[in-house]
């Protein structure tokens, strides 16, 4: 395993779908990013799916599960800003999956993340019951530590 | 620019069992710690009462209970000793009741925890467990982020 304090600069990815625990779980990233001299690669997750393929701009999307495109690249932008802000060197982007917490361990994967940070609940609501939360499937999966923020 | 206040130190817990995961728990743990100035706490459950359930309030049973008991102290002061080498402030303890979820998730919240620290699978070792009952059910109920170490 990776240490964390690796003689180069660690990375830490950070999941988000907008929700106000995913706030949390960037916040907390940042704080700790600050700490240990850590970069932080932002990740919001569109759902493949059923959403038309394309969106008036301008339009307005009400995040119910997971958001649209627009929505996650926004989240993205803001979530960045708010690292960089800090002082926390951050990228991000967002990608489309129809599973988060696949999207989110590959990407940990693709960008070598020494540490995988996210909210416990986020947006998932009900189906959460079911099949256990993103987060839950992200700790499962993951290749590295995960911090589980609430 | 504004001095930042001081706030008071922070406090993560290291659910620790032995194994070697939970090893690299409390390695990681002495990392964020030594950073952060955070104080480390190597704890683990030994749940006294289920030798009662087995065999009863016999002298048998409070002999095994001490035995247990030491056991678990020395195990833990043991790898307290050794990440206090790493330099970080360092404690230990050990929660007599089990279940060890819920027993780890109250103490860190009456002793006031910021983040809780474990392996994702302890002493099991199989492989094709993705994440243990304990850890899962931590990252279930906790007040406070859990960060899970494989």
């Amino acid at each position: 395993m990776t240490p964390i304090a690796a003689p180069e600069r660690p990375l830490y990815l950070v999941a988000t779908d907008g929700s106000p625990e995913a706030e949390q779980a960037l916040d907390y990233g940042i704080t700790i990013a600050k700490r240990t001299g850590a970069e932080l690669r932002v990740l919001s997750v569109a759902q493949l799916s059923d959403e038309p393929m394309s969106m008036e701009p301008g339009a307005e999307r009400r995040a119910v599960r997971q958001p649209g495109r627009a929505l996650a690249e926004a989240n993205v932008r803001a979530a960045v800003g708010r690292a960089k802000a800090q002082k926390v060197r951050a990228q991000g982007r967002a990608v489309q999956a129809a599973d988060p917490s696949v999207g989110i361990v590959r990407e940990a994967e693709e960008v070598g993340a020494d540490l995988i940070v996210v909210g416990s609940r986020g947006l998932t609501g009900i189906r959460r019951v079911v099949l256990g939360s993103v987060a839950e499937r992200v700790v499962e999966r993951a290749h590295c530590p995960v911090l589980v923020v609430r | 620019m504004p001095r930042p206040t001081k706030v008071k130190n922070q406090l993560y817990l290291v659910a620790f069992d032995g194994s070697p995961e939970s090893k690299k728990a409390s390695d990681l743990a002495a990392e964020l710690g030594n950073k952060t100035g955070a104080e480390v706490r190597i704890v683990t459950v030994e749940d006294l009462a289920v030798l009662q359930r087995e065999f009863g309030t016999t002298e048998q049973t409070v002999r095994l209970q001490k035995k247990a008991r030491q056991g678990a102290e020395s195990m833990v002061e043991r790898e307290r000793a050794r990440i206090h080498r790493e330099g970080v402030a360092s404690s230990h303890a050990v929660i007599t009741l089990g279940p060890p979820a819920e027993a780890i998730v109250k103490y860190a919240e009456d002793a006031g925890a910021d983040l809780i620290v474990m392996g994702s699978r302890g002493r099991t070792g199989i492989q094709r467990i993705l994440l243990g009952s304990v850890a899962a059910r931590v990252v279930q109920l906790a007040h406070c982020p859990v960060l899970v170490v494989r």
